[in-house]
């Protein structure tokens, strides 16, 4: 167990506590009033309510932009999870001219800004004439999110040993086998952390899905113009909802992630 | 026993290249059905490599390997009826003791019931009965190797091929498995092939000693004939330790021969296979060596000697080790220390006597390796 120190700045402790609140407070303060009873969004409260979730599940709007998302989020961790895993296998067990560059050049997405990500498929999708839809949406999710899960599953590879997988080649699995029994089942816990990660960027991505989405809705998306024409408590809900998202698949990760660093 | 079946596995003319290296060499071998057979030699003399193609985890460039009197040369590794315990741990991290033992059966589809029976039988072969239900991670260096020892030969393999497995373990652990594994393989009676660099594991286990280098087989034979009678000065000095003393054959004289080394003639057994004024070496056992004191002590009758100076004492429990000068050459001798007589203190002058016939000589195959010492490098 490591030995602590005390803590005993006081000046450094209230510093401390004023940065979290400045960070959490306007998080707690959407989450708070989504539970509102009247639409202002002043103080005192007015009471408890569910009115504004009710409202939001009830509207067309939101729930098709709720299931957009869903979509979206779901086949992007698919295709990710299938072209990530490979890819780091790949690079991790072959060697072949330009391996290296080919490792840089998977990660290079994650660095380029958002914008011009967006712009950049854009224009791709019209040069090529591919109608925008939810699937354009969902191929930028896939380019803008394949670099994490990449990060992740080659970094877990890294330290795989592959004489694990002669021992079972040695022990009568054939190399399908092998894939199933032995490397899935130990490279596993990464490859569901990666997953998941993956899911929580995709879900609330919001510069590619604009530009690449065509006249469709996903939930960050109705969001943002909800909030730009008019002050409408329902945002606060909505907002929550994804807020909830996102931490069950963060925390869920947690658990996972474990595995990443024994 | 039975009188074994000659040609159980056969190794025919195989050689593998790795790049510009050619590791294997030509390697012919055939080894009997219940053989123990050790491949020893320096590391990258190509016996790791030989092992993985007899487990069809690499394949040889040229040559043929057969089982039974079937070719399995091109046959992939889960589908020969061998198997491998590795020298780095290899069980599964993600099952348990029991599970990593089934795994062979389970692939196989043996029922449940046998399935259990045969795991037991396993574990309890190599002193393990209780740990079925253990993880993995909670075992000892010894125990994980001792349970892929039994997830190996819970197959009941035609072959089971060892790759330096006990080499990663503390020394006090390793005697003790080595005789586990003796024991393990007379009770099973199989066909063992062993891998390692430690010539008292091949000598102590095997039926036969393969020694190696760079890809060829300098000897094969029982442990004993590769330590008494070696055919050149390279199995001299790889296998069992002394004073290998390299130099020209000057004359023979019925079963004795003289050897000029340094200018000093010394007498040793006569070679099979050299002729007057060819290089040679004198195989002098640090165990064949009598140390005497010169000034109260004669040479007996029949013994040759040569003077030195103690460097060097080193008390080592049953044996003291001496490190002795003469001329530019450091010579080793071992006296047990149950012995009286020896009381050579560093600074002495010491005459190191021996009986010609305890000493061999032997071809010169490789000035490499002068003198005792240990196998020069640890690659892998």
């Amino acid at each position: 167990m490591k030995r602590r120190r005390k803590f005993q700045f006081p000046w450094l402790l209230i510093f401390t506590v004023a940065v979290f609140v400045f960070l959490f407070a306007p998080v707690l303060l959407v989450v708070l009033f989504s539970f509102n009873k009247t639409a202002a969004l002043t103080f005192p409260f007015h009471g408890f309510s569910l009115q504004w979730y009710r409202k939001v599940l009830s509207s067309p709007t939101f729930v098709s932009a709720i299931f957009a998302s869903l979509k979206v989020g779901i086949v992007t961790v698919l295709l990710t999870v299938t072209i990530g895993t490979l890819a780091a296998l790949g690079v991790t067990r072959y060697s072949f001219p330009g391996r290296r560059a080919l490792r840089t050049l998977l990660l290079l997405p994650a660095a380029l800004p958002g914008l011009f990500m967006g712009t950049a498929l854009l224009t791709f999708f019209l040069v090529a004439h591919v109608q925008l839809s939810l699937f354009t949406a969902t191929v930028g999710h896939l380019v803008y999110v394949l670099p994490y899960f990449f990060l992740v599953a080659s970094t877990r590879l890294d330290r795989f040993d592959f004489l694990l997988e002669e021992s079972a080649r040695d022990l009568g699995a054939g190399p399908w086998s092998t894939l199933w029994r032995v490397t899935l089942p130990i490279i596993g816990p990464s490859l569901i952390a990666g997953a998941l990660v993956a899911f929580s960027l995709s879900w609330d991505e919001v510069m590619i899905t604009y530009f690449t989405i065509g006249n469709q809705n996903t939930l960050p998306l109705v969001i943002y113009s909800t909030v730009k024409q008019s002050i409408d408590p329902s945002v606060n809900a909505v907002s929550t909802l994804l807020l909830a998202g996102s931490l069950i698949f963060l925390i869920g990760a947690r658990r996972f992630i474990a595995d990443l660093q024994t | 026993m039975s009188e074994p079946v000659q040609g159980y596995l056969q190794i025919q003319s195989v050689s593998k290249s790795f790049g510009d290296e050619r590791v294997v060499d030509d390697f012919d071998l055939n080894v009997a059905q219940g053989e123990f057979v050790s491949l020893l030699g320096p590391s990258g003399c190509g016996k790791t490599t030989l092992l993985r193609m007899i487990a069809g985890l690499e394949f040889p460039d040229a040559g043929a390997i057969l089982l039974e009197g079937k070719d399995i040369t091109d046959v992939p590794p889960h589908k020969r009826p061998v198997n491998t315990v590795f020298q780095r741990v290899t069980l599964f991290p993600h099952l348990n003791v029991r599970e990593n033992v089934q795994f062979g059966l389970r692939l196989r589809r043996v029922p449940k019931a046998e399935t259990r029976t045969l795991v037991d039988d396993a574990l309890e072969l190599v002193h393990l009965p209780d740990f079925g239900d253990r993880a993995v991670r909670t075992l000892s260096g010894g125990q994980a190797q001792r349970v892929a020892l039994a997830r190996a030969i819970v197959n009941r393999p035609k072959v089971l091929l060892l790759d330096e497995p006990l080499s990663a373990l503390d020394l006090q652990i390793r005697r003790e498995l080595q005789v586990q594994l003796k024991e393990i393989h007379r009770e099973l009676q199989g066909t063992f092939v062993y891998v390692t660099h430690d010539q008292e594991e091949a000598l102590g286990m095997s039926d036969r000693v393969v020694v190696m280098d760079r890809g060829r087989i300098m000897q094969a034979c029982g442990p004993e004939e590769c330590y008494r009678a070696p055919e050149s000065s390279f199995v001299a000095s790889f296998v069992g330790t002394g004073n290998v003393l390299h130099g020209t054959l000057v004359a023979s004289n019925g079963r004795l021969s003289t050897v000029s080394v340094d200018g000093v003639p010394l007498k040793g057994v006569k070679p099979a296979n050299a002729a007057p004024g060819d290089e040679v070496a004198l195989v002098l056992r640090s165990e064949v060596i009598q140390l005497i004191d010169p000034k109260t002590t004669a040479v007996p009758e029949g013994m040759c000697s040569v003077r030195g100076k103690v460097a060097t004492t080193l008390f080592g429990g049953p044996v003291i080790n001496y490190r002795i000068d003469v001329g530019d050459r450091r010579m080793t001798a071992s006296c047990s220390s149950c012995d009286e007589q020896v009381g050579a203190r560093e600074g002495d002058e010491v005459l190191i006597a021996w009986r010609p016939e305890d000493a061999p000589i032997v071809r010169d195959t490789d000035p490499r390796l002068q003198g005792p010492g240990e196998p020069a490098n640890e690659k892998r």
